[in-house]
């Protein structure tokens, strides 16, 4: 059997794939601190590597000749920030800059840019989630009226600081991965935070999501012409793969 | 089958009620103490089909993975108690709260921002609706002219007499977390686990707001900013509603391979 039609299945199924990343990313378009995820590929080319060791004879001679196939690499989370939207809700903190707000859950710390924070009953600040912001103190508990917070993070109630909100940024980018919930954590445990230096906190804004519709749109319609293209050579394939069977050897 | 047409789907559920949130704002943008709402969204649990970080070969580690997305969910819808702005009204029952607190119109059990008050035949203060206020405050028949202070005392003055007196005072109720009160409708909020115990007091004292008499408190929408949040979540339907399409063109020409 023609062979070719295993490299043209691979890259129909990489768009796929792709296409299932991009809609997870199109149906959180409006979710606050949400981070973009964008899909990489690599390419088993073994002969093609032969032309530079050995010559173009070994193009011809490699049995993979006929194994030009393309996988699925990864994902990579794009941190770039979103659009800052001002909502005039002291509660509702946007990152400018690098970094993330620290929130304790049962699974240990975790990290977020969703920063429309809340207060619990017992006046602890907290995620939509309830789970507890974290400062460098500890939990944050405000009791009072005024509540600020400046650009370093310093939260102050009623004039008076009370603690600073804990902003961690991460040295190396993909040493985070997400768990949900617009939360992400180490992706081992290795890795530890350094407080955010070139990070300014905004109070009254939030953050929105960093996906960009036209670009969505626009790759969206390549990966359906890509799917399309790869799906005539599959039949094309399947054309002459059926002439040989049913014409070569036809007797008339 | 593509996970694309149920993760599309949920985008395409969550600005719904995007939308439904968006709609209610509208429809009380003319509602006096109405606290308009936000509907918050949050991704899903993400697949992990190639972790970050194991090892591809010896000495070499995968540097990203592979993770993917199950799509959205919405998480809170979160009134905002930002102050609406005051109407001026004139009238002597229609009160207005400068600041935070709440009127406590039905008996200590549901709380409200909306000032517009009226007398019952017994000559009590009482809501739209008849509910009467806590502490209950009458007002003689013979009064003709009524103030409210800003601390919330209320004096009349009678036919014949020249001095007000004193007949009670508004007490007001404030909450740790006034975005976790439940809504039950016709302005009345209750008090849940999340918005904590009622605090009542006196206004202009503990950080409560004033009482101002004769203004109302417009509801807190804001046409244009709901406008443009109704295009932005119709466009992000929209565009789920695409990849929807999409994956359905896909299904359709794989289903084509085979003549």
């Amino acid at each position: 059997m023609n062979e070719a039609i295993y490299s043209a299945t691979s890259g129909a199924l990489v768009n796929q794939m792709r296409l299932e990343i991009l809609s997870n990313n199109l149906s959180n378009i409006n979710t606050v601190g949400f981070k973009e995820d964008r899909s990489s590929f690599k390419s088993y080319l073994p002969g093609f590597q032969d032309v530079f060791g050995g010559g173009p004879k070994e193009v011809f001679k490699s049995k993979d000749i006929t194994n030009f196939q393309v996988a699925f690499e990864g994902t990579k989370t794009d941190l770039s920030p979103g659009e800052l939207k001002y909502t005039g809700n002291s509660l509702d903190m946007a990152l400018d800059g690098k970094g993330f707000f620290s929130v304790k859950t049962t699974d240990g710390i975790q990290y977020t840019r969703k920063g429309d924070f809340t207060l619990n009953d017992e006046g602890f600040l907290v995620t939509q989630e309830g789970l507890p912001v974290l400062g460098e103190g500890g939990k944050i508990k405000i009791s009072g009226q005024e509540i600020s917070v400046d650009s370093e993070g310093n939260l102050s109630v009623d004039g008076t600081r009370l603690d600073a909100l804990k902003i961690v940024d991460f040295p190396k980018p993909n040493s985070l991965r997400k768990v949900g919930n617009t939360l992400f954590v180490p992706v081992n445990h290795t890795i530890t935070g350094n407080r955010a230096k070139d990070v300014k906190v905004q109070e009254g804004f939030i953050e929105l999501s960093n996906v960009n519709a036209i670009r969505l749109m626009t790759e969206m319609i390549e990966l359906l012409r890509g799917y399309e293209s790869y799906q005539k050579v599959i039949r094309s394939i399947d054309s002459v793969t059926s002439t040989a069977i049913n014409e070569v050897g036809k007797v008339e | 089958m593509l996970r694309t047409l149920w993760i599309a789907a949920s985008g395409m559920q969550a600005q719904t009620l995007n939308i439904d949130v968006i709609s209610n704002n509208l429809a009380n943008v003319n509602t006096s103490g109405f606290k308009r709402s936000r509907a918050d969204f949050q991704d899903l649990l993400y697949e992990t089909i190639r972790p970050a970080g194991v090892a591809s070969s010896a000495g070499t580690q995968v540097p990203t993975g592979i993770q993917l997305g199950e799509g959205t969910r919405p998480v809170a819808t979160q009134k905002i108690f930002l102050q609406g702005d005051y109407q001026h009204t004139d009238g002597d029952l229609d009160m207005a709260i400068e600041g935070d607190g709440f009127f406590q119109p039905n008996g200590e059990v549901a709380y409200s921002r909306a000032g517009a008050f009226k007398l019952d035949s017994y000559g009590r203060i009482v809501t739209p609706d008849g509910f009467f206020m806590e502490p209950e405050i009458s007002v003689p028949s013979d009064t003709t002219k009524i103030s409210i202070g800003t601390d919330g005392t209320v004096s009349v003055l009678r036919a014949g007499e020249t001095e007000a007196s004193e007949v009670g005072t508004i007490q007001l109720t404030k909450f740790t977390n006034p975005a976790g009160l439940k809504s039950i409708g016709r302005n009345l909020y209750l008090s849940t686990s999340a918005s904590g115990d009622a605090i009542t007091g006196t206004a202009g004292e503990d950080g409560f707001g004033t009482i101002a008499q004769g203004y109302l408190e417009m509801s807190n929408v804001k046409v244009v900013e709901e406008m443009v949040n109704m295009i932005v979540a119709q466009r992000a339907y929209e565009i789920n509603s695409k990849a929807i399409q999409t994956a359905d063109q896909m299904l359709q020409m794989a289903n084509n391979i085979k003549r």
